[in-house]
């Protein structure tokens, strides 16, 4: 019996001197390691471009928010505004963040952290609200900061989203090789649940 | 060349198919008129119309629609010479000549020659034409036009005019082919200024884009150039605060500029004083030297920075006074504009009257009922936004006046009144502000005790209220949520909801709407509306840190009351007014907001506005009244359809939006309010939050079940699976179950049956939620005892929230 609980002490210690050689390796790698890692990705990054027809070039407005890279399709942004403190309505559903007044309309600010479950930190003091807008509807989403327009590849787009929990997923149109989710802005425009129609 | 002309000609015919679909609009609603109606402006009006028609299509070269309208010319010039009205068979004439107009209109080829030239003699002659028009054609022409009432069959020349043949232009449609029409036009007007060869088009033609000084244009460009135009107030206010800023800046200096010379001074003499000392001291230490030289700097820089801010003083008050200027200029800019859109949006009502006539006509038509509608008043101008606000409510009215209030023929006849329904249409001013229409017709009218009874059903009203309110009063119930006196739902209506919305969208203008009625004779409909969107007013309030307007006409007066004056009975506030006890709520309960809740300040009043609501009359305890403001009314953005409690927001001179309460909902919601006075009968039952259990396998739509369910003020818990939910029946009260049918374990249809078999859960009312459509399912839903069955496609919250609100 004792010999079976016997523990090799020393196997263990040089596992974790192993380990921790390996950790440290990893997050400080020689200049010349990273430099080849560096061009390695750059390569990587430049490659699909050049192969990569014009039915496959996806342009997208790229924005953060609770500290995860999102993008959406241009075609469905309206404008980008700065966020003026929205004002509260009451009685509308915790994701309705308020209303703001755009070019003399009144358009309603989306939370999608609260929509999408995601934590409520996070947020950077140069906020902007993307309002989107199609036939007739139209709402604003509070970013946390917008990066700009990138061009993204539909191809490697990954659609398979099964390790993604919640209500995001639904909303997604895929997640690109850097792990930016590319939002369905039409999905969200239609979406009758999103849409607050409360008669008493 | 070939090409060029060819488009050319396309062009034209597409320009003119537009102009003549607006002008046998014109017609169709003329000749839904009874012939008693056609005076000489009338009479005018019609033969303007076609004499126009018969000028564009010789420009178009349509040689057989130039030809009918040459002999119905003829015609009504007769009868214009005449003086003395139309008869009912000249007025069957024209109709029939509308009808074969739009036979030509659809198909130039459609009558052959032969066949209508004899038309065109007799009419000319005014011969009426029945009998000798080609049933197979009236068919035809019914067939090639889309979602037109069959054709009526043809009847004795003597019959009453209603249940002519007249072709008649649904209205549902017009508004799309208005749009495209307007889209055409705007081609066609812009093709004119670029192409000479358009210029010699007949002056009938060219009229279309701008006769008598009037142009069309796209409506959505105008609401856009609207918007801008409200924009441009806020830049107004922007540059006036600019402005204002910089005066203060200027202002700022004035304290400078008080101690600018007692420094200079002050300077001046310290540098004499240093160089005197200098003098003086001819062989000194090198220390001294250097503080002497620190001294120098300090006094050189303090000089300098002198200068340096009265340049700076020149640079603002210049700067100040140029942006003076230009806020004036903005201003004097923004406010002309302003004006000029008030007065560009003013509309006539005849907007709103077109195509109703027609309407009108045609559901009478399909519904074996005969109705005349007259219209006057109709010259009146009204702010384009309120019409466009009002032209649903109007269609909706006259649709239940005619479904509902009209009786059939025959009925009508027992009841000794004439086969004719009338259905008046009357706009008219009311004061500068505040316009009527009123609809009124001599059906059947609202029956005030159906209408309580209905009410007492839909817990709108309880029996001791009802028994004490006054037929009158009775008859605004018909306005209420989910009153209808129709025993069935019809497509027209009867739904219930109708008469609501009406009332709804005219409060939402700051309007009203009353209904007097005289059961068995009839009931007259009046609507106030304001003239013009800037005249709404509002009383602006505080609760905590918001801002929130409260509609004007809602609000009888504003009270300060002490605090020993609100009365607390077991949670209950109540305050007197006119002798009388009346409910008092704080704001911010109704609306749901977290307040920070302090014990109330025995020396401060209480600051009440006193609201009326349809005779309600109930205290809104907020935490200042701020005053009373005009607002514009804006609705919440597409997302926000309908928000509970909320009728819409308005943007505040700085810029700020501030929410408009809906004084309708407020009292509802109020007495739906926790720890609130209500009417002693109901207290009880509504106390309790009522318990829903979920049971749903899917976490996003259990989330999404839940918050519905709690913001609609239920108590819901949640179960993972049928197991879970029957689990969760067996240990707790539940008044309600929502259920998915797909559910691992135990599905909707077991955990139903599962319910319905034990005898404690018999009453328990179940929603089956599901994704499945076909209608075995639902047969399946309904045998194992679900009391609704709901798909998940047409699953919208209001939806779902009535039916468990009429099922609890």
């Amino acid at each position: 019996m004792k010999g079976s609980t016997y523990t090799d002490w020393e196997a263990l210690k040089r596992n974790l001197q192993q380990v921790e050689q390996f950790l440290a390796n990893e997050f400080n790698p020689s200049p010349d390691s990273a430099r080849a890692r560096l061009q390695e990705r750059a390569r990587e990054l430049a490659e699909p471009e050049k192969e990569e027809d014009e039915s496959d070039r996806m342009e997208a407005l790229v924005f953060e928010l609770a500290q995860e890279i999102y993008a959406l399709e241009p075609e469905f942004i309206a404008e980008v505004v700065p966020l003026k403190p929205p004002t509260p309505i009451p009685c509308t559903p915790p994701y309705v963040l308020g209303v703001i007044g755009v070019r003399g309309r009144i358009v309603s600010v989306l939370d999608l952290r609260v929509f999408f479950d995601l934590p409520l930190k996070g947020l950077s003091d140069r906020n902007s609200v993307v309002v989107l807008s199609q036939e007739g509807r139209e709402f604003g989403l509070l970013t946390d900061r917008v990066a700009g327009i990138r061009v993204l590849s539909r191809k490697r787009l990954n659609t398979r989203l099964e390790h993604l929990s919640g209500v995001r997923k639904e909303y997604l149109l895929g997640v690109t090789p850097s792990h930016w989710a590319v939002l369905d802005a039409y999905k969200l425009l239609h979406d009758a649940r999103l849409i607050v129609n409360d008669r008493i | 060349m070939q090409d060029r002309n060819e488009a050319l000609k396309k062009r034209l015919l597409e320009a003119f198919r537009m102009e003549a679909g607006d002008r046998m609009r014109i017609l169709a609603d003329a000749f839904a008129m009874p012939a008693d109606a056609y005076d000489a402006a009338l009479v005018e009006s019609v033969f303007r119309e076609v004499h126009s028609l018969k000028g564009a299509a010789r420009a178009v070269s349509l040689g057989a629609v130039e030809k009918l309208c040459q002999a119905w010319e003829t015609l009504l010039a007769d009868i214009k010479r005449s003086g003395a009205g139309v008869s009912e068979t000249q007025l069957s004439v024209n109709r029939k000549c509308h009808g074969l107009l739009r036979q030509l209109m659809a198909d130039a080829a459609a009558i052959p020659n032969d066949q209508l030239s004899d038309f065109c003699r007799r009419i000319e002659r005014g011969e009426d034409l029945a009998g000798s028009a080609p049933t197979e054609s009236l068919a035809q022409d019914s067939a090639s036009s889309d979602a037109e009432p069959p054709p009526v069959q043809e009847e004795p020349q003597d019959i009453p005019p209603q249940i002519e043949t007249t072709p008649i232009t649904p209205t549902v449609s017009s508004d799309l082919s208005e749009e495209e029409a307007a889209q055409t036009n705007e081609a066609a007007s812009s093709d004119e200024t670029t192409q000479p060869t358009l210029r010699q088009r007949p002056a009938e033609l060219t009229g279309l884009a701008g006769s008598g000084g009037m142009l069309r244009i796209k409506a959505e460009h105008l609401d856009e150039l609207m918007y801008q135009v409200e924009d441009l107030q806020q830049a107004k206010l922007e540059a006036t605060q600019a402005c204002l800023m910089l005066k203060e800046a200027v202002a700022g200096f004035t304290e400078w500029r008080k101690h600018r010379h007692e420094i200079t001074t002050a300077a001046r003499q310290l540098r004499t004083h240093i160089e005197h000392e200098a003098e003086r001291q001819a062989s000194h230490d090198q220390l001294l030297l250097s503080i002497e030289r620190e001294q120098q700097t300090l006094i050189d820089f303090s000089a300098w920075a002198s200068d340096f801010l009265g340049q700076w003083e020149y640079r603002l008050s210049q700067l100040a006074k140029t942006s003076e200027k230009v806020a004036r200029g903005v201003a004097t800019v923004a406010d002309g504009m302003h004006a000029q859109m008030q007065a560009v949006l003013l509309l006539p009502c005849s907007v709103l009257v077109e195509g109703l006539p027609a309407m009108v006509q045609e559901i009478a038509d399909s519904l074996g009922k005969k109705v005349q509608m007259r219209y006057s008043g109709e010259s009146l101008q009204v702010d384009k936004r309120v019409l466009d606000e009002l032209k649903s409510p109007l269609q909706h009215m006259l649709r239940n006046a005619v479904d509902h209030g009209v009786e059939t023929p025959a009925r009508r006849r027992e009841m000794g009144k004439p086969e004719c329904a009338q259905i008046e249409l009357d706009f008219m001013q009311e004061n500068a502000g505040l316009f009527e229409v009123r609809i009124r017709d001599d059906g059947l009218g609202f029956d005030p005790a159906k209408l309580k009874a209905k009410a007492i059903a839909q817990k709108v009203l309880d029996e001791d209220k009802a028994a004490a309110m006054s037929d009158k009063d009775a008859a605004q119930l018909a306005f209420s949520s989910g009153v209808s006196t129709s025993s069935i739902i019809t497509d027209l209506s009867g739904r219930g909801l109708g008469l609501a919305i009406v009332r709804e969208k005219v409060e939402r203008l700051g309007g009203r709407i009353l209904l007097e009625t005289t059961p068995g004779s009839g009931s007259t409909i009046t609507l106030q509306a304001p003239t013009s969107m800037a005249t709404y007013r509002a009383l602006l309030v505080r609760v905590e840190d918001q801002l929130m307007a409260i509609p004007a006409q809602a609000v009888e007066r504003v009270l300060r009351l002490p605090q020993e004056e609100i009365k607390s009975v077991e949670n209950r506030l109540s305050f007197t007014l006119h002798n009388e006890a009346n409910p008092l709520w704080r704001l911010s309960d109704i609306l749901g907001l977290t307040t920070s809740v302090s014990a109330p300040d025995k020396g401060v009043c209480a600051q009440v506005a006193v609201m009326n609501v349809n005779g309600d009359r109930f205290g809104l305890m907020v935490d200042e009244v701020i005053g009373d403001h005009e607002v514009i009314i804006k609705p919440l953005g597409s997302q926000l359809l309908r928000v509970r409690n909320i009728l819409g927001a308005t943007q505040m001179g700085d810029g700020r939006i501030v929410p408009i309460l809906h004084p309708f909902d407020l009292y509802k919601s109020a007495c739906n309010t926790d720890s609130a006075p209500l009417q002693v009968g109901d207290m009880e039952e509504l106390r309790r939050r009522k318990r829903i259990l979920i049971a749903e396998d899917s976490v996003t739509s259990r989330g999404l079940l839940k918050t519905i369910l709690e913001s609609a003020g239920y108590e819901a818990v949640t179960a993972n699976d049928g197991v879970d939910a029957w689990e969760a029946l067996k240990h707790g009260a539940f008044d309600l179950m929502v259920s998915d049918i797909e559910m691992p374990r135990l599905d909707g249809f077991g955990l139903t049956a599962k319910v319905r078999a034990d005898r404690r859960f018999a009453e328990l009312p179940v929603v089956l939620v599901t994704a499945l459509q076909s209608p075995e399912d639902k047969e399946r839903g309904m045998e194992a005892g679900a009391n609704a069955y709901i798909v998940k496609s047409g699953f919208d919250q209001a939806n779902l929230l009535e039916i468990i609100r009429q099922l609890l």
